[in-house]
């Protein structure tokens, strides 16, 4: 019961909004006679929330859809449709202009200072194209890319999720799943996470993933250097380092 | 750009529409004959037609370009027939048209001030968040698996048969495949001319959004009675939307951060979409028709739309059967859920 209502708590926040959905519901439930909204604003929600916090349902509904996204079961309640019909029944009910303005903008800063607004969110950022990918990821891709061609790339940690959400031709010997925690972190990844990078040990490990092309930031220090173990320094790129398997036959990109 | 935005325009608002207008026939009810009903119920349309083109061809593992061909045929013939119904029925449309004009009208003589505030105020509000999705970019994690299904069906017409996340050959990923989003942005960014990645994070907000506040405009007809207060009831759930990040979790979260994935158009416009049809639920196949689209387009967006979509519709159904003494409306709803079923136990055969 304590996990349930943890995650119900996790989704309603700091349970100001929440609150007022409550307050729209009991609001309607005095005022609103029509059955169907009844039914809608009413006793839909009442009963959502029982299958949600009857552990037998609960236990179930997580057999189903997993742990991690059980609070999807309560987009099921009409939240934002019920504040908003409940908003405008109160402003209805008001007949002096002056206060109908009044409650309408009082009830208006209610809802907003209720939430959190949504641009305030830390991972958004000016996009820098119309891909919506950092500009590094797209000109370094755009370096190695080769139409109607793949080719296997080890990139940085902070390239990884966008690569290839840009392009399918570039293929990677781990992706977000490593970064991510999903799986086991490959050795390779590892190697490349390091400050001081192993360029034998990078090498060794990437021509074993059939890696042609080792893409290196630049805050990283090499020990050795790529081009006594197979991999020829071909470009910087926004400041990463291009290395190219040799004898990669890749129809003299370079 | 411009004729990308054009195409973007034709493909998810002007054929959806056309197709719509058949719905509008089969449902037979004048108030429909409304681009506030043709907009979102062409997009469950496209959508659920989709779902049932290309779950076939991801399970046999076909070429996204072979679904592409089909689904493109499929949406012009139909849109064909929905003009073609259009121009047989113009005098009904005329009519609805002159009736929604003289609302209008009514609106700016009576309770002028109410209408233009909540109508200015919430278009204001709508070009925010259009310019913001734009103008933002929002990090997400998930779009490296989801946009990378796209992005690789674009290249090679292959469907869920590589790794998204490195693109290295694995064996089909059905369970995912059963709900193929992506892919449908992949026919975008196909019949757009652009990259998925910019169909997804540029254009599909530009559609998605509005569709969203187009379910929410139907609500509102339906719902509040003087309908001089329908701008401000959508003036007032925009402000909820965009201030509807209290946790990482809501559908509001959902819509305005992760715009371009199938959890959010199920949360923020299919569930909307279905409370609206739910709200005039009769016995009448024509219902339920619209039932099966909507539970359609929910099996499109994410897995998990099948038993959301069919648990409300069979709650709903119970609780009006009880309400109104009357067993139709839960058999009735349960053929509306039929689809969801199908695609439940689909799910289960191939997990």
């Amino acid at each position: 019961m304590i996990q349930i209502w943890n995650s119900f708590h996790a989704y309603i926040g700091n349970g100001l909004t929440f609150l007022l959905y409550v307050l729209a519901v009991v609001y309607l439930w005095v005022r609103e006679k029509d059955k169907e909204k009844r039914i809608l604003f009413l006793y839909l929600p009442l009963a959502i929330l029982v299958l949600y916090f009857c552990p037998v349902s609960n236990l179930i509904f997580k057999r189903i859809l997993g742990d991690e996204i059980i609070y999807r079961f309560l987009w099921l309640l009409p939240e934002i449709l019920t504040l908003g019909y409940g908003f405008v029944c109160l402003l209805q009910q008001i007949s002096k202009p002056v206060w109908k303005s009044l409650v309408a903008l009082v009830l208006i800063v209610c809802f907003a200072c209720s939430g959190k607004y949504v641009y305030a969110n830390p991972y958004f950022t000016v996009a820098e194209n119309r891909f919506h990918v950092p500009n590094t990821v797209k000109d370094v891709c755009d370096a190695m890319i080769i139409p109607g061609r793949e080719v296997m790339a080890a990139m940085p940690d902070e390239m990884i999720p966008y690569v290839r959400q840009y392009t399918a031709n570039i293929c990677m010997p781990y992706g977000r799943d490593v970064v991510a925690g999903f799986v086991p972190k490959p050795d390779l990844y590892l190697e490349l996470q390091k400050s001081e990078i192993d360029c034998e040990k990078v090498a060794n490990l990437a021509r074993e993933s059939n890696v042609y092309y080792i893409v290196l930031n630049p805050a990283k220090t090499k020990v050795g250097a790529f081009q006594d173990h197979g991999y020829s320094y071909v470009n910087t790129v926004d400041g990463y380092e291009l290395y190219l398997m040799d004898g990669a036959n890749l129809a003299n990109h370079w | 750009m411009v004729i990308k935005l054009l195409m973007l325009l034709v493909w998810l608002v002007l054929i959806p529409c056309l197709m719509a207008v058949i719905m509008t026939k089969c449902t037979g009810e004048q108030e429909k004959k409304s681009i506030a009903y043709l907009f979102p119920m062409g997009l469950m349309m496209t959508w659920g037609i989709f779902l049932l083109i290309c779950v076939p061809f991801v399970l046999k593992q076909g070429s996204f370009f072979q679904v592409e061909k089909i689904v493109k045929v499929l949406y012009i013939l139909l849109a064909l027939v929905g003009f073609a119904l259009l121009i047989v029925d113009r005098k009904a449309w005329k009519t609805q048209l002159e009736k929604d004009f003289g609302q209008w009208k009514a609106f700016m003589t009576g309770e002028k001030v109410i209408y233009l505030f909540g109508l200015i105020a919430f278009l204001a509000s709508l070009v925010f968040q259009l310019y913001q999705s734009y103008h933002l970019a929002y990090a997400d994690g998930d779009d490296a698996y989801y946009l990378s299904i796209s992005t690789a069906a674009n290249l090679g017409g292959g469907m869920y048969k590589v790794s998204a996340y490195t693109g290295i050959a694995t064996t089909l990923d059905s369970r995912h495949g059963l709900a193929p989003f992506p892919i449908w942005v992949s026919f975008v960014s196909e019949v757009c001319g652009v990259n998925p990645a910019v169909a997804a994070h540029t254009l599909l907000p530009l559609v998605l959004i509005p569709a969203c506040y187009f379910a929410y405009w139907l609500l509102g007809r339906k719902l509040v009675q003087n309908k001089a207060y329908v701008p401000l009831f959508l003036l007032a759930v925009s402000v909820l939307q965009i201030f509807g990040n209290y946790s990482i979790y809501p559908g509001s979260t959902f819509l305005l951060t992760r715009s371009r994935q199938g959890k959010a158009a199920l949360a923020s416009f299919i569930i909307p979409m279905l409370f609206y049809l739910l709200l005039q639920s009769k016995a009448k196949l024509s219902f339920v028709l619209e039932l099966w689209i909507a539970i359609l387009a929910a099996c499109l967006c994410t897995t998990l739309g099948s038993m959301l979509g069919a648990l409300v519709i069979g709650l709903y159904g119970l609780l009006r059967a009880i309400s109104q003494k009357n067993f139709k409306y839960f058999l009735t709803a349960v053929a509306g859920c039929l689809p969801g079923i199908a695609v439940a136990l689909l799910y289960v055969l191939v997990r």
